[in-house]
């Protein structure tokens, strides 16, 4: 069979200018280590050692680790019971409440911090009466991370419970075994790689979060290095920048490996559904216990809080700032921004299922690397490469331009995103049977054809899937469209949020904030549908 | 797939070129000051191309990009990072038309910026946790010991740093970093915004703001009864009672002059000014304006006089900070 014909060539060719996309921001911060860009106010250019013990970059190397550490071991263990639970159990509320809790992966995680500082603070309308402490720095932090986390790793691990048998467990159980001795000797051994690789998508989650350390006010490396960016301190950008590579290049690596032993099909015999027990008292506390917390925290909270934002607004005629620029804003960059990182992600997904090399292995190792990286290095990255062209060259018009026309902004999306896009694709492209090509050949059909009548309806709910994915990703994303959009006077709803939060102006942060909810909850919800017809 | 790509950049990259609207490098939020450009374009039909951005950002971005910039009009937080862009001669003297309008404490000695509004530098306090009495008679003072675990600012605001500035040249250099290290020792809490500063003290996180004084104000009108009062020190002329001037001005290589004029012209008529005032809690620049009732009218207050060039003076205040690990 023939694939080598001009769309392969076109498909590997386009892989291989994608994968060097994501060289782009790392050459910028290789050329930011090297020749430092001074910071135009000071008259003295401190040296990356002196600058090491100023910034207390360690310390904020410490913060991330630590945040990235914690938040990881509670999330993969509550996610992982829940998808436990959701699998393996029977209990009143078990398919609303097990929904219910994936709808903070619909939730921008500074949503969740701001409405969540403002409610469980002092004087906020829980934090008062409890009288709770200022809800800042790493307990706070380490509770919205798990929040916004948890749904991930419940997803993960319930694709694999799900293709698994339940012959062994049901084995311990007629041994005499609660649910509890179960978990813990049948199924968290076989769970080991994907608990493992949970883990660390978790960790490179944390690491990479912008929004929740900024408005809990943590200083992590990817808060400290967006600081330094708004205030032109470029050269600690830079340090803090090469801190966040050495961490997450490490857990990247770990985690592509850990990939390939994660199991695709643990059926032990005959695969057959998994019979729901009952559950014991303790195990039905802990169930809901968990679920109260995810859902009430991470869900009902945070959406009663935007509804007393606007009503206190309404109460004392506030005026409240028009939405539309805010959703124009977010829709395009939402539709444009998609559409072109969907269009990049089928250059590597077609190219690797299409070929079985060492090219192929390292073009989706790249794909991952890129979209691994945090939102606000890549960004970083990508101005720094602007300025060093606009200075090279000397072109001075060069980087405003580059700036301005969004190519910048487009840039970060698709690298930030290009993974999730990449996964459904390159699973719909691997659906198409090349054998079928032959046939409509037989039957006299030419390519076109081939591609109208048979591909194009293989590839769809893939590609659907791919669009809606970026698109949420898009729609909830801020550091990349802060740093990036803010220079091409883009306002969508995400920094109207931010900005309005920032301001104290909090009816205007919630009005937006609910219009992003009824978007983002939407999204999520058809493509979970789509997730369980897949 | 290629031919899409070409086809969306081409698309991108036209219609970015296509309309030339008058690009605005705003270090002021869009909270603040979106709904006045909103209001300038439905009122004069002049397109504008906003770029909100921190001050000392907007102000890099002029300095790397110089006469290829697409900026015509600046209009930043503060003064000190106009009065840099000026020294670095990128910004135009204005016409004495739009200079006069303004008192002459709102215009740049060489006339390359002009004020829209000013701030004060106030403390914000919470009435519950401390009474008047017991707040300190002047700037100096905060550093007391007895402050200690109270206080709250923000030394990455650029309100801060120019005051700080201002304090090097009334104080200099050594007395200011005495008085910084002092504070230190009281281990305020460092916010990253200042509306954020007043929101804890509103709470009790903090006793102590030290802030300007329109936060207060716009925070009261979503929570009518925040425990927090505004007080200006009553020594006359503390170096703590310090005006901050929000500027605009017009860039050298603009090639919109006369709706760059008529955007400077229209931020100190006096509609726009009223709505500074009683929309922001700010002072005014038009003498026709008068301040909004609940902020301490400008009489009231014993502001030091200060060069506003002086704060000009960024470099060794940011070194300075940076020593002492504020940034």
């Amino acid at each position: 069979m023939a694939y080598s014909n001009t769309s392969g060539y076109a498909a590997s060719t386009g892989a291989f200018f994608v994968t060097f996309i994501v060289f782009i921001p790392l050459i910028g911060l290789m050329l930011g280590l090297l020749d430092p860009i001074p910071n135009p106010f000071l008259t003295t250019a401190p040296s990356f050692i002196s600058l090491l013990q100023q910034t207390g970059a360690l310390k904020m190397l410490f913060n991330t680790v630590l945040l990235a550490g914690s938040v990881s071991i509670v999330a993969v263990c509550m996610g992982t019971w829940l998808a436990y639970m959701q699998q393996r159990a029977n209990y009143p509320g078990r398919k609303i409440l097990s929904l219910l809790c994936l709808m903070p992966l619909a939730m921008p995680s500074y949503l969740l911090a701001a409405t969540l500082r403002e409610s469980l603070g002092p004087g906020g309308m829980v934090g008062s009466p409890f009288g709770f402490p200022m809800f800042t720095g790493f307990w706070p932090a380490f509770m919205v991370l798990v929040l916004t986390t948890v749904p991930f790793v419940q997803l993960l691990v319930n694709a694999t419970l799900a293709k698994s048998s339940s012959a062994e467990e049901e084995a311990a159980r007629t041994l005499g075994a609660n649910h509890w001795q179960v978990f813990r000797h049948v199924i968290m051994p076989r769970l080991r790689p994907s608990f493992a690789f949970a883990i660390l998508i978790v960790q490179l989650y944390v690491i990479s979060d912008f929004g929740a350390v900024a408005v809990l006010d943590y200083q992590v490396l990817t808060w400290r290095l967006y600081q330094s960016v708004d205030h032109q301190q470029l050269q600690e950008a830079t340090l803090f920048g090469v801190a966040l590579l050495l961490i997450t290049l490490p857990l990247l690596v770990l985690s592509r490996r850990i990939h390939g032993k994660v199991p695709r099909n643990m059926q032990v015999g005959n695969a057959r559904a998994p019979k729901s027990k009952k559950l014991g008292k303790k195990s039905l506390i802990l169930t809901y216990v968990i679920q109260t917390f995810v859902i009430g925290l991470g869900v009902f909270l945070p959406i009663i809080t935007l509804f007393v934002w606007v009503l206190m607004g309404a109460k004392y005629d506030n005026a409240f700032a028009s939405l539309s620029q805010p959703v124009l804003d977010s829709a395009w960059i939402t539709t444009i921004g998609a559409l072109f990182v969907v269009l990049l992600a089928f250059f590597p997904a077609w190219y690797t299922a299409r070929n079985k090399n060492k090219s192929s292995w390292l073009v989706e190792q790249m794909t991952y690397l890129s979209s691994a990286l945090p939102g606000v290095l890549l960004a970083f990255g990508l101005i720094l490469v602007a300025l060093f062209i606009g200075r090279y060259f000397d072109v001075r018009s060069l980087y405003p331009w580059l700036l301005s026309s969004g190519i910048l902004l487009l840039l970060g999306y698709a690298m930030r995103f290009l993974a999730e896009s990449y996964a459904p694709l390159k699973a719909s492209i691997l659906m198409l049977d090349p054998r079928e090509k032959d046939s409509a050949r037989l039957l006299g059909a030419n390519d076109w054809q081939w591609f109208k009548r048979v591909a194009l309806s293989t590839l769809k709910p893939g590609v659907l899937t791919a669009l809606l994915l970026a698109a949420l990703a898009i729609i909830k994303e801020l550091p990349v469209t802060l740093l990036l959009g803010g220079a091409m006077g883009l306002r969508p709803l995400s920094f109207r949020i931010f900005d309005r939060y920032q301001e104290a102006f909090l009816h205007d942060a919630g009005l937006a904030g609910l219009v992003l909810l009824v978007v983002s909850f939407t999204m999520t919800l058809v493509l979970l549908r789509w997730r369980r017809h897949a | 797939m290629k031919q899409y790509f070409l086809i969306a950049l081409t698309l991108f990259i036209t219609t970015s070129a296509i309309a030339k609207p008058l690009v605005v490098y705003s270090g002021r939020s869009e909270a603040l000051v979106g709904p006045i450009f909103e209001q300038f374009e439905q009122d004069t039909n002049i397109k504008l191309d906003v770029r909100y951005n921190s001050s000392p950002a907007g102000a890099t971005q002029l300095l790397q990009e110089r006469e290829a910039s697409p900026a015509d009009v600046v209009f930043l937080q503060e003064t000190s990072y106009l009065s840099v862009l000026a020294n670095a001669g990128l910004l135009q003297e204005l016409p004495n038309s739009l200079l006069d309008q303004v008192p002459e404490q709102f215009q740049e000695a060489q006339g390359r910026w002009m004020g829209t509004s000013a701030r004060a530098r106030v403390l914000a306090y919470n009435t519950n946790l401390i009474s008047e009495d017991e707040l300190p008679q002047s700037l100096a003072e905060l550093s007391d010991p007895k402050y200690q675990g109270k206080l709250g600012w923000a030394p990455t605001n650029a309100s801060f740093q120019a005051h700080i500035s201002g304090l090097r040249a009334l104080w200099g250099d050594e007395a200011t970093e005495q008085w910084l290290e002092a504070m230190i020792q009281n281990q305020p809490t460092a916010y990253p915004k200042n509306a954020v500063q007043v929101s804890a003290a509103g709470t009790g996180e903090i006793a102590i703001g030290w802030v300007n004084h329109y936060y207060l104000h716009r925070l009261q009108q979503q929570q009518p009864d925040l425990p927090v009062k505004n007080y200006s020190f009553p020594q006359q002329g503390d170096a703590g009672n310090m005006l901050m001037i929000v500027g605009a001005a017009i860039t050298k290589n603009t090639d919109n002059q006369a709706q760059a004029e008529m955007l400077l012209n229209y931020l100190v008529s006096e509609p726009v000014q009223w709505r500074f005032v009683n929309e922001v809690f700010e002072y005014p620049a038009s003498k026709n304006v008068a301040t909004h009732p609940d902020v301490a009218s400008l009489d009231s207050i014993e502001f030091v006089e200060i060069d506003q060039g002086s704060l000009a003076d960024i470099g060794p205040t940011l070194e300075l900070l940076k020593k002492h690990g504020l940034l």
